[in-house]
C-alpha cells in the first residue's frame, strides 16, 4: 500500500505543471525565424488595415499629423527591421492607440473592433520576441560586422516568451469567445440565423423548415471548434489534428463577414504555435542550398 | 512582465465577461454579438375579402421604399423604426383599401429571437 497522500499527489502534480508552464513560457530558446515572419507580416498588415486613413494630408496640421508622421516612419523601420525591437514595440503602442484613443476615448466606432485591438497586442507582443535577429536589417548589419571582425555569424535566436503570450492571447481569444457563445440563443441557430439575414436575405426567412437545424447545426460547430482550437492547438500532439479546421473557421469567417484584417492576423499569429526551431528547418529546406555553393 | 501581461489576457476577459465589468481597459471577446440585433423577421399575410390568405412579399412590393442596405437587392426591417407593422401600413398602401394583413413578426435580440408582433391584424381601410 502506498504511502503517498493524494494531497502530496495532487501538490506534486501542480508543481511539475508550475515548473512545464515555466520552462515553456519564459526559458524557451529557439529560432527568432518565426518571430521575424510574424513582424513582417503584422507591418504589412498594419499597412493594409491603417495606412489610407493615416495619410498626413488627410489631416489638419497639427498632432494627427505628427501621429501619421510616427506611424509611418516606426511601421516602416518595423518591417525593415531596423532595431526592430524598439521599432516594433512603438509600432505596436501606435497600433494600440487605435482601439483605445481614437476607439474607445474618441468614439471612432470601426477602430473598437476586435480586429483592431487583435492587430495592435499581437504588434506589442511581437516587440517581444527575437525577430530583430532574422530577416531584419538588424540582422544585415549584425551579419556584415561578425564577417568584418572574422567572428562566427550571430545565432538567428533568443527567448520565445513573446511568441508564448501569443500563444496565451490567441488562446484566451478563442476560449472566451466560445464562452460568450454559449447560451440558448446561440446555440439554437438564432443568432446565425440573424447575420445570415442582415447580412444576405434580409427581413424575412425563406419558407424552409429545415433553415433553423441548419444554423443549430452550424452554431454548435462554431462553438466546439472555438473550445477544440482553445485547449488544443497549444499542445503539439493535438495541434496537427486543429491546424486545418482552425485555418478554414478563418477562411469562412473572411469569406462570410465583414471581419477586415482579422482572419488574416490570426492565421500569421499560427506561426506562434508551431515548434520555432522545425520553422527554422523548414525555412531551410524551402530555400535550398546558399548560392554561392551554386554557382560554385 | 510575461506574467503581468498573461494576466492581463487572462483575467481582462474573465473581469469584463463573468463579472460584468465596464472598464474597457480590458477587452472582451464578443465577436459580432451586436450585429444584427433590432433585426425583424417578418411575415405578412393578405387577407382578402374572398377569404383567402396570401403571404405577402414585401421585399417585391415596396421596392424603393425601403432604403437599400447594400448592392444586392436585400432589405432589413428594424424594430427602432416602427417595425413590422410601419411595413404593413405602407403595404396597405399598394393594396387593396378595403382588405387587412396579418403581422407575425419576431425580432432578434442577444440572446436568440422574441416573438414581436404576434398575429396582430392591420385593416387597410382604416384611418
Amino acid at each position: 500500500m502506498s504511502s503517498v497522500t493524494p494531497t502530496f499527489n495532487v501538490l506534486t502534480s501542480v508543481r511539475r505543471l508550475w515548473t512545464g508552464f515555466l520552462a515553456w513560457g519564459v526559458m524557451s530558446v529557439g529560432s527568432s525565424r518565426s518571430s521575424a515572419l510574424i513582424r513582417i507580416g503584422l507591418g504589412l498588415i498594419i499597412w493594409t488595415r491603417f495606412a489610407y486613413e493615416q495619410l498626413p494630408y488627410r489631416y489638419e496640421l497639427g498632432w494627427h499629423t505628427a501621429f501619421s508622421v510616427l506611424f509611418y516612419v516606426f511601421t516602416t523601420l518595423m518591417i525593415v527591421g531596423y532595431r526592430a525591437r524598439m521599432t516594433t514595440f512603438v509600432a505596436g503602442i501606435l497600433t494600440m492607440s487605435f482601439y483605445y484613443y481614437f476607439g474607445l476615448v474618441s468614439n471612432y466606432e470601426p477602430y473598437t473592433h476586435h480586429h483592431t485591438y487583435i492587430l495592435g497586442i499581437a504588434t506589442v507582443l511581437c516587440a517581444l520576441t527575437p525577430s530583430d535577429k532574422s530577416y531584419s536589417l538588424d540582422r544585415w548589419l549584425a551579419v556584415r560586422a561578425a564577417r568584418r571582425r572574422g567572428e562566427p555569424l550571430p545565432p538567428e535566436a533568443g527567448n520565445l516568451w513573446g511568441l508564448r503570450l501569443i500563444v496565451i492571447q490567441l488562446t484566451m481569444m478563442y476560449f472566451w469567445t466560445a464562452v460568450d457563445k454559449v447560451h440558448p440563443g446561440f446555440l439554437e441557430g438564432d443568432r446565425l440565423e440573424a447575420l445570415f439575414m442582415y447580412y444576405y436575405i434580409g427581413s424575412s426567412l425563406a419558407d424552409w423548415a429545415a433553415w433553423s437545424w441548419v444554423f443549430a447545426v452550424a452554431a454548435w460547430i462554431v462553438v466546439i471548434l472555438e473550445f477544440a482550437l482553445a485547449f488544443f492547438l497549444p499542445f503539439r500532439r493535438t495541434r496537427k489534428y486543429f491546424v486545418l479546421p482552425g485555418l478554414a473557421l478563418h477562411l469562412c469567417f473572411y469569406l462570410m463577414l465583414p471581419v477586415f484584417t482579422y482572419s488574416v492576423t490570426v492565421i500569421l499569429l499560427y506561426l506562434a504555435y508551431f515548434d520555432a526551431d522545425r520553422v527554422h528547418r523548414i525555412l531551410d529546406e524551402l530555400q535550398g542550398e546558399p548560392i554561392e555553393r551554386r554557382s560554385g | 512582465m510575461f506574467f503581468a501581461l498573461a494576466v492581463f489576457m487572462l483575467a481582462g476577459p474573465a473581469y469584463r465577461q463573468v463579472l460584468d465589468g465596464d472598464n474597457r481597459v480590458f477587452r472582451n471577446w464578443v465577436m459580432f454579438s451586436a450585429i444584427g440585433v433590432g433585426l425583424v423577421d417578418a411575415r405578412f399575410t393578405h387577407l382578402t375579402e374572398d377569404g383567402s390568405e396570401v403571404i405577402l412579399n414585401h421585399h417585391e412590393l415596396l421596392a424603393g421604399q425601403y432604403r437599400k442596405v447594400r448592392r444586392s437587392n436585400i432589405w432589413l426591417i428594424r424594430n427602432r423604426n416602427g417595425g413590422a407593422v410601419d411595413v404593413a401600413r405602407r403595404l396597405c398602401a399598394v393594396l387593396d383599401p378595403i382588405t387587412s394583413i396579418r403581422i407575425e413578426s419576431r425580432v432578434a435580440t442577444r440572446r436568440g429571437w422574441v416573438t414581436d408582433v404576434d398575429g396582430e391584424i392591420v385593416n387597410c381601410g382604416a384611418p
